[in-house]
């Protein structure tokens, strides 16, 4: 029994052993097919990490560019090879008034037929040839604003796929309707200019030819063309500083006239009148030419004489004007027929240009010219304080 | 032989002045100059004119009404201009034209020119 127990014992212990084995066996079989597992798993685990990332990285960037397509100030749109809108920024739609979604698969034929007209050869050349075609200038309507002409700078360049295919037309649009219009007014401007250049050295012309008249000697001439050029271009730089919007009467007589040396013996004293360019320049060739005689013949030309200049505000039924008094006194006695040259001419004549009336009155104690100006109602640049010298 | 009568329209004084001078000097009679589109159609209204001498601006307004009035009568004028022509009002584009500053003998002859091209028509 012993040995019988014992060979049992030792065959029960084999088993065991072999039952241990297979356990071991079967239990590194197991391990080693979860080991593979585990591996494949890892490496799905990475890639869907890498996945992850480039989505999110491809999300971003997406974003990126439809954040910058939507918000470029500039009109972008995609079109399908049938010419209707797949895509359109924010930009556009607020151009073409008309919202984002209500683009989305309409023919821009239909949407947009002003645009679409001046711009249909150039999209379909696009589609035909496969080349981008840049810097098309653009005028027409929109339904939006009728009656409006726009203008528009647009680049047409070919979408396409992966293939290669064109699968339609990327857009840019601009609108330089505004652009156009500066560009219109600068022309206008200097047309404008040139005209009132021309207009100057015809008045030259007509000052020296008239001067040439009336002069008795080429010294006469020089002295008194000189002295009336002069005058011109002093008001024009008076006029300059104001950009050409007009002058002081103040500063006219101050600065620009002959008073500057006779100071003592000339009184001025009115309130602040702003008077337009054209006003202000025909004033101050008047005032030139009362300041040239008075100095020459009148007041001015004798020791006591004295000038008094006033001028004043008057409201009638008519509008508002500037009534201003140059009066002589203490010269030579005054001789009316001495006069008639083409200075009285200027001083009576020229201020009709500008809606304005001179009267001379040769009284025995010195002259006296009455000057009316027509004051526009817009007189902003006036006070009603006194301005005295 | 009578002077020929020509209506000067120039809201410049000075220069209207210097053309009435030339004009005078050359043996026209001159009416004007009218510094406005309204004193130029009064005189229009008052007088037989042989010819015209226009301002295209008269103190920032077009003379074009009165270059209508005048086309309308038939009386040639003249467009005196400191603007290019491509600057003109169209119904002015057609028009002869004479840029500021101006020659006065070349003034003179177009005047002339213009003032006389109605004698030939009507036999004068």
């Amino acid at each position: 029994m012993t040995d019988k127990s014992s060979r049992e014992v030792e065959l029960e212990k084999r088993l065991k052993e072999a039952e241990e084995t297979l356990d071991a066996l079967r239990n590194h079989k197991v391990d080693a097919v979860i080991g593979t597992n585990q591996v494949a798993l890892l490496r799905l685990k990475q890639v869907e990490d890498q996945l992850k990332d480039q989505i999110q990285i491809s999300g971003n960037r997406l974003k990126e560019i439809e954040t910058i397509y939507q918000n470029v100030p500039v009109g972008l749109c995609v079109l399908d090879r049938n010419l209707r809108f797949s895509r359109v920024n924010d930009h556009l739609a607020r151009m073409n008034e008309i919202p984002v979604e209500e683009h989305l698969g309409q023919p821009m034929r239909e949407l947009l037929p002003g645009f679409f007209e001046n711009v249909k050869a150039d999209l379909y050349r696009v589609i035909e040839t496969n080349k981008p075609l840049l810097n098309i200038e653009v005028s027409g309507q929109t339904p939006a604003r009728p009656g409006v002409e726009r203008h528009w700078l647009a680049h047409c360049l070919p979408l396409l796929n992966q293939q290669g295919h064109m699968v339609g037309i990327n857009m840019v649009i601009e609108e330089i309707t505004e652009r156009k219009k500066a560009e219109q007014t600068q022309r206008l401007l200097l047309g404008e200019l040139n005209h009132r250049i021309k207009n100057n050295i015809a008045t030259i012309q007509a000052i020296a030819d008239q001067t040439l008249q009336q002069s008795e000697n080429p010294e006469e001439f020089v002295d008194s063309f000189k002295g009336r050029l002069h005058i011109l271009a002093r008001s024009h730089t008076l006029l300059t500083r104001s950009k050409w919007e007009g002058a002081y009467v103040e500063d006219i007589l101050n600065k620009q006239l002959i008073l500057n040396e006779k100071n003592d013996r000339v009184e001025y004293f009115g309130p602040k009148i702003f008077l337009s360019s054209q006003t202000a320049l025909h004033l101050a060739l008047v005032l030139h030419e009362l300041g040239t005689n008075a100095s020459k013949h009148g007041a001015l030309s004798a020791p006591s004489g004295r000038l008094n200049v006033r001028w004043r505000i008057r409201t009638t039924n008519n509008g508002t004007d500037m009534q201003l008094d140059w009066v002589e006194q203490g010269g030579p006695p005054v001789e009316a027929v001495r006069q008639r040259g083409f200075g009285m001419t200027l001083i009576e004549q020229s201020l009709i240009t500008v809606g304005g009336e001179t009267r001379l009155h040769f009284n025995p104690s010195g002259l006296h010219c009455e000057i009316t100006l027509p004051l526009s109602d817009d007189q902003n640049h006036n006070e009603n304080h006194i301005g005295s010298q | 032989m009578s002077y020929k009568r020509i209506l000067l329209v120039e809201d410049e004084f000075l220069v209207g002045l210097n053309i009435q001078s030339t004009l005078t000097n050359a043996g026209f009679e001159v009416f004007g100059p009218a510094l406005n589109a309204q004193a130029a159609l009064k005189l229009i209204a008052e007088n037989d004119f042989d010819a015209a001498v226009l301002d295209v601006n008269l103190g920032g307004q077009s003379s074009d009404g009165i270059a209508s009035k005048l086309a309308a009568l038939d009386i040639p004028f003249l467009l005196l201009t400191g603007y290019d022509r491509e600057n003109l009002p169209t119904e002015l584009a057609n028009a002869p034209l004479m840029e500021k500053p101006f020659d006065e003998n070349e003034l003179v002859e177009m005047i002339i020119r213009l003032s006389t091209q109605n004698d030939k028509r009507s036999g004068n």
